[in-house]
């Protein structure tokens, strides 16, 4: 069984209520979203928050889940996306507002030395996402992080195939010049 | 069309290594998980009860409200002061608060 169909038959069973069905679908998705939420909020520790909210939705949504109406992956995406959009806006509000710190700036010394290269690599590979526009790092986002295809991802976003491919083409130009990022060498 | 091919080749290598560099970042799914079914546990608050809990945490935005709602009366007010009366009205009001203080007459 891929992990299409084990998430269908896991919002079956959260239909019925069963709670330990919850458990093992956020195990399916809840690092992706999580990372999705990192890279797309303006304030990244509200990451797990949003996740929760994400799983909570979907618990309560359940039932009104329909499968002819597309994967459960871009259902639970599309919660994702609107829940980082809603919190950027609401955030621009608070810090408007005086409410809300300003998202923290990135700090450009460098680390220190124990910081692994792999890491340093993933600290400039975020930097360098955080620098696209909405839009891009939303789509390369969502294949990166939510292993979505181009259909899921257009469904998810509410935009055509061919405009996801032109996202993604631009983001992955974006990032190629920015970062050392280049096939086969993520290790 | 080979090259075609060679690019969408060369874009799904990307795509994973990115995807690869970004699962180094720590997204462990049992502590959300456990977050998430405690607040199903937890007896669900009443709305009213979530809008107080907002407000207490963050003050600032009703105060900032209330503030600009006394500002936009106090302005329609003295617009408007000509139109009801000018200041006779003013001066009558200015005698309503002063008799309480006066033990009335």
């Amino acid at each position: 069984m891929d992990k299409a169909q084990q998430a269908q038959a896991l919002m079956v069973a959260l239909g019925k209520g069963e709670r330990a069905a919850l458990a093992r679908l956020i195990a399916l998705f809840g690092p992706g979203v999580q990372r999705y939420a990192a890279q797309n909020l303006r304030q990244p520790q509200e990451a797990e928050d949003v996740a929760q909210e994400v799983f909570l939705r979907v618990w309560v949504q359940a039932r009104r889940y329909d499968p002819a109406r597309g994967a459960v992956s871009t259902w639970i995406y599309k919660i994702a996306v609107n829940l980082c959009i809603d919190r950027n806006r609401r955030g621009g509000l608070r810090r408007f507002l005086g409410l809300e710190a300003a998202p923290e700036v990135a700090d450009d010394a460098p680390g220190p030395e124990e910081v692994t290269g792999a890491r340093r690599r993933l600290a400039r590979t975020r930097d360098a996402l955080a620098t696209l526009p909405d839009r891009q790092r939303q789509a390369i986002m969502l294949r990166a992080a939510g292993g979505l295809d181009t259909a899921e991802i257009a469904a998810t976003m509410g935009i055509s195939p061919g405009a996801v491919e032109q996202l993604l083409v631009r983001a992955r130009a974006a990032l190629r010049a920015r970062t050392d990022l280049t096939e086969g060498d993520a290790q | 069309m080979s090259d075609r091919k060679t690019d969408t080749m060369e874009d799904d290598a990307f795509d994973l290594a990115l995807a690869e560099l970004l699962a180094q970042s720590p997204a462990d799914s049992a502590p959300l998980s456990r977050a998430v079914l405690s607040r199903l546990a937890a007896p669900p608050r009443a709305p009213l009860e979530r809008w107080g809990t907002e407000v207490l945490a963050h003050p600032g935005a009703l105060i900032s409200g209330y503030g600009a709602m006394l500002l936009l009366m106090a302005a329609l007010g003295y617009a408007a002061l000509p139109r009801i009366g000018g200041d006779d009205l003013l001066a009558l009001i200015a005698l309503g608060d002063l008799l309480p203080l006066l033990g009335g007459m």
